[in-house]
């Protein structure tokens, strides 16, 4: 009962799972914390019609199939490798053993999706995926996209370009005297982590897993003393030569101020 | 057994059906070894082949605005992979000082002077070496430099026209106008934004701006005054100008107070520049730093200080000189002469230096004027007028342009007997020149405060080869300021 | 031979008075409820769990989570489709019209794409839904790895992304189109193409010849079988992208990019791992456009959409694994090549 229950729903399940969350997420205006909001439309779109369909199946579809044993499943025929040339034998051959794995596994994705996506809080990207995908690197590949900076409007910067204007430039006098503010979490420097950090941001182009972080590395030593990684602060302050690194840029900060992170944590 | 395979082998007899299902099967299995086979020596072939090229150029990226403009813009050039090594020469053509840097998997070609205007460059680097690939590789890259506007500034109307100021441009030497007024003392631009001094009836002035939306902007002064001297940045929407109240009123004001204009975007509110105590200041000279907003400031006292354009941070006061001769073209070395020495105060590092000029070898009836400066060998250009007496009491002038480097005094231009110089003005990339000539015994234009003479001709001059760029009619060039 | 499942199968019976029969209103109101069951579960969980997670297996959670989000309207969009297809497309629609050469029907049959313009995580189901409908298989292959390539969105983003640079586009479509045909000749002249199909799928190929319901009971019962199929797959794989992003250096797959020939390997690599859908990957390579060579690019963009980790997951579902290990081979090797090739030529 239990195992033709699981192996027969479980796709139901787990569309209700994620059409429940992504909803949810999108009701509450933090589905851009996964997706690019540009996609946010289609997504919710696909979402309902996916949702309305699995309330469909399950008024119309049969409670089950006279050949259940048949329903598929991606864990299924690991088996069946070897009897290559009598397929109509091997479908019939899975015992209950394997039934009872193939049962707990699917339950374990089920419950699994439903901890992930319904019962954790959504969270944006913590300071260590920043740190492995590398902060500098970031600012060097997003110059091959940038368009060109001279005589554009700095007031309309985003931390993006403020992160490549850092990275690009050694002489501060180009853009030395503007006053920026800067929002984002503590990242650390890695060749100077105790006088200088990034103020760091995701940038997604699509999804969260595409997000490559970008920030302005501010020189302030003995910051570890007012916060630590991942905390979210606000900058200002005014680029100039890097005081330890003499590649680049660094924000010389007026005021670092904590504050809370941004509903719409990244960049996009 | 499957329905599929069944139904092309019913009909036989079992045996038979076996030996053609083998038979099949090994000529699948046959065209499946071979494709991969195949396809995994392309790809060893292919890899191998690769291995034995050296690095290419994946992207190579030069802001060509900033080349012409400011000097140590970079030539970046990324390869494919990172560079070991640079065994060969790297040739510039046409012939530039430059520096090569290697960084990670990036050649930076850094100039050391701002380059020709609409010049095609090409930077060759022989034996560059990846470290992915033992093999040495040339790589090149072409590249057109920014062309420049030339600005000149007609004014017809003696004619009964309304005044213009033309531009053309190095490169492409056909003019059009780009701001008319009924008078217009003087002019400067920056980038596209042309800001004009126009001369209203009672002789006041007021500013006119083009370049920005469709239609040209008046910005009035709010109490009627003159513009003495404005110009722009050759890198910054930036436009400043001095700014004199009429007299009239007793109370002793400070007079010509150095306004700046942001002209990056819809019609801006000039900006006093303030000097060190916060206050506006009575300015004598002033010149832009190139590459930045800051401005060097002399005030009438001597005093010379650095300010922001934009006002965000306090002045810098850099002592007290007598006077103020420039920047050396495209950096942030500004040129002060005193009495008894000449310095280049670099104002990124506040590093002074001396500064000697080698002196000219000038025949005895030569008379030395202007001096403009070139660059931080001395190497500079010098008006030089010639005068020689018949012996009867007539006297014959000749107007020439000089450039003297420490090794000779190369004479690059002279204005023809008919005409008399009235201005020389370096290009802000020091390359050329501009030389203002009228005819002799042209008409004084009469405008007031601001005169000058009917039927004035502009002249471009390149400053290595002294060859003949381009002519245009009128002049004010703003390469003066 | 007598089956085991026989015994399964009745005991199926005695427990589940009328299998058949579906369950109705009272199906929706188990559907409903599930729903807000769900839902009250998200509402009333605390936003704000303090720091009960470690940083690596939040960014894991998060990571996983995207992927899903990012991929589900695709996956639903092709069940949609593919339920279409399987409904009202008649069953001999597609072999009539298609050109009775080899060569020309797999052709044809890879620019399919161009009309059903579906991701690749959704084209499974598509590929199965066809292959009920008498595509062979080695068609059906074609079909499976060219659609994801030669379909408009794809091509369209991949312009956006790269335009002409490098002819990173064309290779794109050159080599889908080829690799394609390519595997669907090779597996066309296998003698029993059916051996190359996993047993529940022929199963359900037999089946669905005997099935007489509704139209609309068979839709719900497609749906339920492909979702049943595919999303299990689909959080398998997402997990394994997000656990790999945690867990491997980004460092080591950049500082292998930069040379000629394992820039190429390295990022087919990160196309098997990061299993993203065919019509966004460039929005991800772009990312490493600066660093990497034109011809790593090309093998990832011809890579990815055809053999991921995902993919891998979901052709499960349809084919042996046997077929797929020799299926990802060629695919593999043809796409290094490519790059490779393209890598010299650049």
């Amino acid at each position: 009962m239990l195992h033709s229950l699981v192996s027969r729903w479980k796709g139901v399940a787990l569309t209700l799972v994620s059409v429940v969350a992504v909803l949810w997420l999108a009701a509450t205006e933090q589905l851009g914390l996964y997706i690019n909001p540009d996609y946010a439309a289609f997504t919710v779109v696909m979402t309902i019609i996916g949702g309305t369909l699995a309330l469909a199946a399950l008024a119309l579809a049969p409670v089950q199939d006279d050949h259940e044993h048949h329903a598929v499943g991606a864990d299924d025929e690991h088996e069946h490798e070897h009897s290559h040339h009598v397929p109509a034998a091997r479908a019939r051959r899975v015992g209950p053993a394997r039934r009872r794995i193939r049962t707990a596994s699917a339950i374990v994705i089920v419950a699994g999706a439903a901890v992930a996506l319904l019962v954790l809080p959504p969270a944006t990207l913590t300071a260590r995926t920043a740190i492995d995908r590398d902060v500098e690197v970031t600012a060097a590949e997003l110059a091959a996209d940038a368009p060109s900076l001279a005589g554009a409007d700095p007031s309309t910067f985003d931390i993006s370009d403020w992160a490549l204007i850092a990275n690009q430039f050694d002489d501060p006098a180009e853009f030395g005297g503007i006053k920026i503010e800067l929002a984002g979490f503590v990242s650390p420097v890695p060749g100077d982590p105790d006088d200088s950090f990034y103020i760091t941001r995701f940038k997604i182009t699509h999804c969260a897993i595409d997000a490559r972080p970008v920030g302005v590395p501010v020189h302030l030593p003995g910051w570890r003393e007012q916060f630590s990684v991942d905390d979210w602060v606000v900058g200002t302050g005014e680029l100039a030569a890097d005081p330890t690194d003499q590649d680049g840029l660094a924000l010389l900060p007026g005021t670092v101020g904590a504050t809370d992170e941004p509903g719409q944590p990244y960049v996009y | 057994m499957s329905r599929g395979s069944r139904m092309s082998t019913d009909h036989r007899n079992p045996r038979e059906g076996d030996r053609a299902r083998q038979a099949e099967g090994r000529r699948f299995r046959r065209g499946l070894t071979a494709t991969i086979g195949v396809l995994a020596g392309a790809s060893v072939l292919l890899g191998a082949a690769s291995l034995t090229q050296g690095p290419k150029l994946a992207d190579a990226a030069i802001d060509v605005e900033r080349a012409t403009t400011l000097a140590g813009s970079r030539l970046v050039l990324e390869l494919n992979q990172p560079v070991d090594r640079v065994d060969g020469d790297v040739v510039v053509t046409p012939d530039e000082s430059f520096e090569l840097e290697i960084d990670g998997d990036r050649l930076v070609v850094s100039f050391d002077e701002p380059l020709p205007y609409d010049e095609a460059v090409t930077v060759t680097i022989d034996g560059v070496v990846g470290t992915a690939q033992p093999a040495a590789a040339t790589i090149e890259y072409r590249f057109t430099t920014a062309d420049e506007p030339v600005h000149t500034l007609v004014r017809r109307s003696p004619e009964g026209e309304p005044d213009v100021v033309r531009r053309s441009s190095v490169g492409d030497p056909t003019p059009e106008d780009v701001l008319e007024a009924p008078r217009l003392r003087s002019f400067a631009h920056a980038g596209d934004v042309v800001v004009g001094v126009a001369i209203e009836d009672d002789g006041s002035n007021s500013l006119r701006v083009a370049g920005i939306g469709d239609t040209t902007q008046t910005i009035a002064f709010p109490e009627p005054g003159t513009v003495n001297s404005i110009g722009g940045s050759t890198t910054q929407p930036l436009v400043a100008y001095t700014f004199n109240p009429a007299a009239g009123d007793a109370e002793p004001a400070p007079q010509s107070v150095l306004y700046t204009l942001d002209v990056s975007g819809a019609a801006a509110e000039p900006v006093p520049v303030l000097g060190p105590d916060g206050t506006p200041v009575t300015v004598n000279d002033w010149v832009f730093v190139p590459g930045t907003t800051s401005v060097v400031v002399q005030d009438v006292d001597g005093a010379v200080f650095l300010a922001d354009a934009l006002g965000l941070s306090p002045a810098q006061p850099l002592g007290t000189h007598a006077e103020l001769r420039g920047m050396l073209p495209g950096t942030t070395d500004l040129i002060l002469a005193d009495p008894d020495r000449g310095t280049i105060l670099d104002l990124e590092t506040g590093e002074a230096r001396e500064n000697v000029l080698p002196s000219a070898e000038l025949p005895d009836e030569a008379y030395p004027g202007h001096v403009m400066q070139l660059d931080d060998t001395g190497t500079h250009l010098l008006e030089v007028l010639i005068v020689s007496g018949d012996g009867v009491g007539s006297v014959a002038t000749e107007a020439l342009l000089a450039r003297v480097g420490e090794a000779e005094t190369v004479v690059l231009h002279a204005t023809g007997a008919d005409s008399r110089r009235l201005a020389t003005c370096v290009s802000p990339n020091g390359r050329l020149v501009a030389v203002e000539t009228a005819p002799i015994g042209a008409d004084s234009d009469g405008y007031p405060n601001a005169p000058s003479l009917v039927g004035r001709l502009t002249t471009i001059v390149d400053i290595e080869t002294g060859e003949v760029v381009l002519t245009q009619n009128g002049g004010s060039s703003d390469w003066c300021h | 031979m007598t089956p085991p499942t026989t015994t399964t199968r009745r005991r199926a019976r005695m427990t589940a008075q009328s299998p058949r029969r579906p369950l109705g209103t009272i199906g929706l109101a188990i559907g409903l409820a599930v729903v807000a069951l769900f839902a009250a579960i998200r509402i009333l969980t605390p936003e704000d769990p303090g720091t009960a997670l470690a940083d690596a297996v939040q960014d894991f959670v998060t990571l996983s989570a995207s992927v899903v989000i990012e991929s589900l309207p695709f996956v639903f969009l092709g069940i949609v489709l593919s339920i279409a297809v399987q409904l009202w497309l008649p069953p001999d629609f597609l072999t009539r019209r298609l050109p009775a050469n080899g060569f020309l029907r797999r052709a044809f049959i890879s620019l399919l794409g161009i009309l059903l313009p579906v991701c690749e995580c959704g084209n499974v189901p598509l590929a199965r839904g066809l292959l009920q409908r008498g595509l062979t298989v080695g068609e059906s292959m074609t079909f499976l790895l060219a659609a994801p390539i030669l379909n408009p969105v794809t091509i369209i983003t991949t312009y956006q992304a790269f335009g002409w640079q490098d002819g990173i586009l064309v290779w794109r479509i050159v080599g889908g189109f080829v690799i394609a045909n390519l595997v669907g000749w090779v597996f066309s002249r296998h003698p029993d193409p059916m051996s190359l199909l996993t047993p529940a799928f022929q199963a359900a190929c037999a089946r669905e010849h005997a099935d007489a319901a509704t139209t609309p009971r068979r839709g719900a019962r497609m749906f339920v079988e492909e979702t049943s199929a595919m999303l299990p797959a689909l959080f398998v794989g997402s997990a394994i992208a997000g656990f790999i992003q945690v867990a491997v250096s980004r460092d080591i797959l950049i500082t292998l990019g930069q040379n000629p020939v394992l820039s190429v390997f390295a990022l087919m690599l990160l196309a098997f791992v990061v299993a993203l859908c065919s019509n966004v990957d460039v929005f991800f390579v772009l990312a490493f456009g600066s660093t990497f060579m034109p011809g790593a690019i090309v093998a990832f963009l011809v890579f990815g959409p055809m053999i991921d980790v995902k993919m891998l997951a979901l052709m499960r579902t349809t084919f042996t694994t046997r077929t797929l290990v020799q299926l990802t081979a060629i695919v593999a090797l043809a796409s290094a090549a490519l790059g490779l090739a393209v890598n010299l030529a650049a």
